[in-house]
């Protein structure tokens, strides 16, 4: 298939990337788009210089495959994955069975706190307005618990999705879509490299670029 | 001792279900189909054995423990592959930090990771040996996110869709890693890739 109208069109290297690691074979979806980069590779053999490059990258990647632990190494992997597991499933179902003590324990701490608090209520001589607000006790800062000296963790790093982050007082920049998931990727203004910038239907200005900023932004005029 | 049979054709998520209750031999079933392809991954995004077999550790830990964030939304491959890959990554910030305190002894590592290889076949896996420890050195400058992409990619030999599923991004961003990995990695792999 021939495009003769579109003499211009040259694929995305990302996409001939696709088309070399055999992502676009037998996808009747995106056929027209195939038989479009075969068109182009036979005008540009220069092109196939890419996935001879990415051939010998595969070779070598191949050729130096990790070597398999002994059969005695996998034997004690899956003994300490037998064994760690059992442990990490007994102790939340130890730490459980201290929960129905605790409640009791902490109802009846509740049950003379409430009846501390009611029977000085009670006793409690009835003051006016206008007394003295001086005679509260003030907190120290340095009475006040360390907050610091005990740390609970809430959550791992696979339980945190990132939706947003403010560039403000960063300098670094979140790459990829919202919500990021999984090790984030942060690039400086070293990792950025603007390859091309086009218009957007509603305004045929391209974006401009200007470079030596300290942060990573991508502004758009 | 009773040794019951497991069936081969058993489901991923049947000898899960029944390696999470206590069944060894489902465990050891589950194990034995992934343990392989885990190691590879993590080896690939680690560099050294010891480390590598920490994460698989690591890995089928978590999946016996945390079985509900399974939920079979996706195969027990891809979530595996992602739970290995997130530990090796985890496990290589936690011991880079604590190494480049001591480059004595990131270099006694490398040596000991070379060593293996020089007793098996001596001659000539000098070359290769040389050749894998660039290609470690390689994989270690990218970003940690382009590292998981591609070795995911080029080593369990995960389509554009499944490593997408797997890492909970697009396509798009498959794509755009993966050739940013590549161009990075020809560049610093030029004189071995030309010798090829």
């Amino acid at each position: 298939m021939t495009h003769p109208s579109d003499n211009t069109w040259a694929p995305d290297p990302q996409l001939l990337g696709a088309y070399f690691d055999g992502e676009l074979d037998s996808r009747d979806e995106v056929a027209d788009l195939r038989a479009r980069i075969e068109a182009w590779l036979e005008d540009h053999p220069e092109a196939v210089q890419e996935w001879q490059a990415q051939q010998r990258l595969r070779e070598l990647w191949d050729d130096t495959a990790p070597i398999e632990p002994s059969a005695e190494t996998w034997d004690q992997t899956l003994d300490a994955i037998a064994t760690k597991s059992r442990e990490a499933k007994a102790a939340p179902a130890r730490a459980s069975a201290w929960v129905p003590l605790g409640i009791v324990a902490a109802g009846i701490v509740m049950a003379f706190g409430l009846a501390w608090a009611a029977w000085h209520l009670t006793q409690r001589p009835i003051k006016s307005e206008a007394a003295p607000r001086a005679e509260a006790p003030k907190a120290s800062p340095r009475e006040a618990p360390n907050r610091e000296d005990e740390v609970f963790p809430v959550a791992t790093s696979e339980e945190i999705v990132i939706r947003r982050i403010e560039g403000a007082d960063t300098d670094v920049l979140v790459v990829g879509r919202p919500p990021v998931d999984g090790p984030m990727e942060l690039a400086a203004v070293e990792d950025i490299r603007v390859i091309r910038t086009q218009s957007t239907p509603n305004n045929q200005r391209p974006p401009a670029v200007r470079t030596g900023s300290q942060r990573p932004m991508i502004v758009a005029e | 001792m009773a040794v019951g049979i497991l069936p081969l054709a058993l489901s991923d998520e049947s000898l899960l279900s029944r390696a999470v209750a206590g069944d060894r031999e489902a465990l050891d079933e589950l194990f034995r189909r992934y343990r392989s392809l885990a190691y590879r991954v993590a080896h690939r995004l680690l560099g050294n054995e010891a480390d590598a077999l920490d994460a698989v550790q690591e890995a089928f830990i978590k999946a016996l423990v945390h079985l509900p964030s399974f939920q079979g939304r996706s195969s027990f491959k891809t979530w595996m592959l992602r739970v290995v890959s997130n530990a090796a990554l985890d496990l290589g910030r936690r011991r880079g930090r604590h190494e480049t305190l001591s480059m004595d002894g990131l270099g006694q590592k490398s040596r000991e990771e070379c060593e293996p290889w020089m007793q098996i076949e001596p001659a000539r896996e000098l070359d290769r040996q040389d050749l894998r420890c660039k290609l470690n050195e390689a994989l270690a400058q990218l970003p940690p996110a382009q590292r998981q992409t591609f070795v995911l990619h080029a080593e369990a030999e995960l389509s554009y869709r499944e490593v997408a599923e797997t890492l909970g991004i697009s396509i798009g961003t498959v794509m755009s890693r993966l050739y940013y990995a590549r161009q990075r990695l020809r560049i610093l792999l030029e004189p071995w890739i030309k010798s090829q």
